[in-house]
């Protein structure tokens, strides 16, 4: 992993909505993830004939409809407070650190929400080029050039200036991937990316990944997802999300308590 | 007899408690602002003046015509009422009690709550529901300094030149008003206004209006900010932002009207 964000550790992390049973409970997890010890266990499902990057960079999180894979990808980018445990980036306490304190990190993190996440006051073009704009990442002439380039590559040009309500279901979930990686993150989390893209769509969208990790600026996916049709593109690392903890295989394996030892 | 004590100690917590949050995320999101390095003025002077529009601009036609209403009928009424009296000289000195210190405050607070406390508080619970604000978040944006600072700024000045607006249109244009039925010398009235004018009318009046635009959009954010994932959560906030703010600013402005009386007779040495 880069620099900045060298580990993500989860201690005894449990997490629950209010009133509801936890989804998360006592979960140990460790990222980047190493399979010294755990050889016999964690057989990840490796695709055979991809283009890659290792398979310790791209995590893929199932679980059954409800487990909290979501919820588990919104602690993981800081977007949620666990209820109790501990959730260490690079060593620190999340929970610890005010909104300024964090921001170093999050600026480093792409997310992408499973369903909404754009702002709906401002086109699809305002809610890319918000960002850059703000953060001042670069001019305003080329946050608007890189946008426009990004937007023409995935066929969205003739829908920039159209509020998100006017636009359809695909496209608003494109334009959160798209959002994503704006910032070139050094991780990115993506919520299903595949639900209601194309296939074509999900290729371009897997090949632009690709790009920037080979560019060294994209160091690790997490992607929460049933199918395969997206994380098919990768090689990747799988973890079970099932009965509040994390497993490294199929049903009934192994518990991980610290997946990297 | 101890269920009561027990409930009113109850209802007295969480409203201090309900006041403390509100109060901590004023002060959360004037730091957030402060310590927003990326925040340029240019941001906050756009949602600053949106809200200005929208709260402001676009209640104008409202408050003109509740402003001619009650300007005209108290001019009408007092008039008449100190005619009888033989205390015409008297009429400004009403009028700017009513008008400047209380009515002019209260009512264009009201319509404000009504117009857009409601609507603040629906835009930012379906943002919440919308997991906007999470998405502001997630790039790196705190939603208090982009989304709640500028609200209760672009409030606050809205309902101070609302308030000058509505006692401006209430003095003048219901005066122009009674003049169908009504002979009073312009000049008279003028006169007798400015006079009655002093500088505590000022002060009552900034305190009033400026406080009463902390309170309504401070606590429309706070109940918007409030709803966790559901949208049918939005119209029960909303609900409760509406009542909330009535109540706040009515006790507001009682309790301010109530303690410059009472500073008031100490000075005069009555108390």
């Amino acid at each position: 992993m880069s620099a900045l964000l060298k580990s993500l550790h989860f201690e005894e992390l449990t997490f629950h909505y209010e009133g509801q049973e936890p989804l998360l409970k006592n979960v140990n997890f460790e990222f980047p993830i190493s399979r010294r010890g755990t050889q016999d266990h964690s057989a990840p499902c490796r695709i055979p004939d991809k283009r890659s990057m290792p398979s310790s960079q791209v995590v893929v999180i199932r679980g059954v409809q409800g487990a909290g894979s979501s919820t588990l990808m919104q602690i993981l980018a800081g977007l949620q407070t666990p209820t109790s445990g501990r959730y260490l980036i690079n060593g620190i306490a999340v929970e610890n650190m005010s909104f300024e304190e964090f921001l170093p990190f999050r600026l480093r993190m792409g997310y992408a929400f499973d369903t909404g996440g754009l702002l709906s006051n401002r086109t699809l073009f305002e809610n890319l080029v918000l960002p850059l704009n703000y953060h001042n990442i670069c001019s305003p002439q080329e946050a608007e050039r890189r946008i426009l380039a990004l937007m023409e590559r995935f066929q969205l040009l003739n829908f920039k200036d159209l509020r998100i309500a006017y636009v359809s279901a695909s496209l608003r979930k494109m334009t959160v991937l798209l959002r994503s990686i704006i910032m070139d993150p050094e991780i990115l989390f993506l919520d299903d990316p595949n639900i209601r893209i194309s296939k074509e769509a999900q290729h371009i969208y897997a090949e632009l990944l690709r790009e920037l990790i080979n560019n060294g600026t994209l160091h690790a996916i997490f992607i929460a997802s049933f199918e395969e049709s997206f994380f098919s593109y990768f090689d990747y690392t799988t973890i079970y999300l099932e009965e509040r903890q994390l497993f490294n295989t199929e049903r009934s394996c192994q518990k991980i308590i610290a997946i990297s030892q | 007899m101890f269920i009561y004590i027990d409930k009113m100690g109850r209802l007295l917590t969480s409203n201090i408690q309900y006041i403390i949050r509100v109060l901590l995320m004023i002060y959360l999101s004037i730091r957030a602002t402060l310590l927003d390095q990326h925040q340029g003025l240019r941001t906050i002077i756009g949602v600053v003046s949106a809200q200005i529009y929208f709260t402001g601009w676009q209640a104008l036609p409202l408050i003109s015509v509740l402003a001619l209403a009650s300007g005209s009928i108290t001019i009408l009424q007092s008039s008449s009422e100190l005619s009888l009296l033989g205390g015409s000289g008297m009429i400004g000195n009403l009028l700017v009690v009513i008008m400047v210190r209380e009515v002019g405050p209260l009512l264009t607070a009201l319509v404000v709550v009504a117009r857009s406390g409601s609507a603040v508080a629906t835009e930012i619970g379906n943002m919440r529901a919308n997991r906007e604000i999470e998405a502001l978040e997630s790039i790196g944006i705190n939603p208090l300094s982009f989304i709640v600072f500028p609200r209760i700024v672009g409030g606050v000045i809205s309902v101070i030149c609302l308030c000058f607006y509505f006692v401006v249109i209430a003095l003048i244009g219901g005066f122009l008003l009674t003049r169908i039925i009504d002979e009073m010398p312009l000049n008279f009235y003028l006169d007798s206004l400015v006079q009655a004018l002093s500088k505590e009318d000022f002060f009552l009046f900034l305190i009033k209006t400026g406080f009463s635009g902390t309170i309504i959009f401070s606590i429309s954010c706070y109940q918007g900010l409030a709803v966790k994932r559901s949208h049918h959560e939005v119209p029960q906030v909303t609900t409760k932002a509406v009542v909330d703010s009535i109540v706040a600013v009515t006790l507001f402005n009682m309790s301010v009207t109530v303690l410059f009386y009472i500073q008031q007779l100490i000075m005069l040495g009555d108390v």
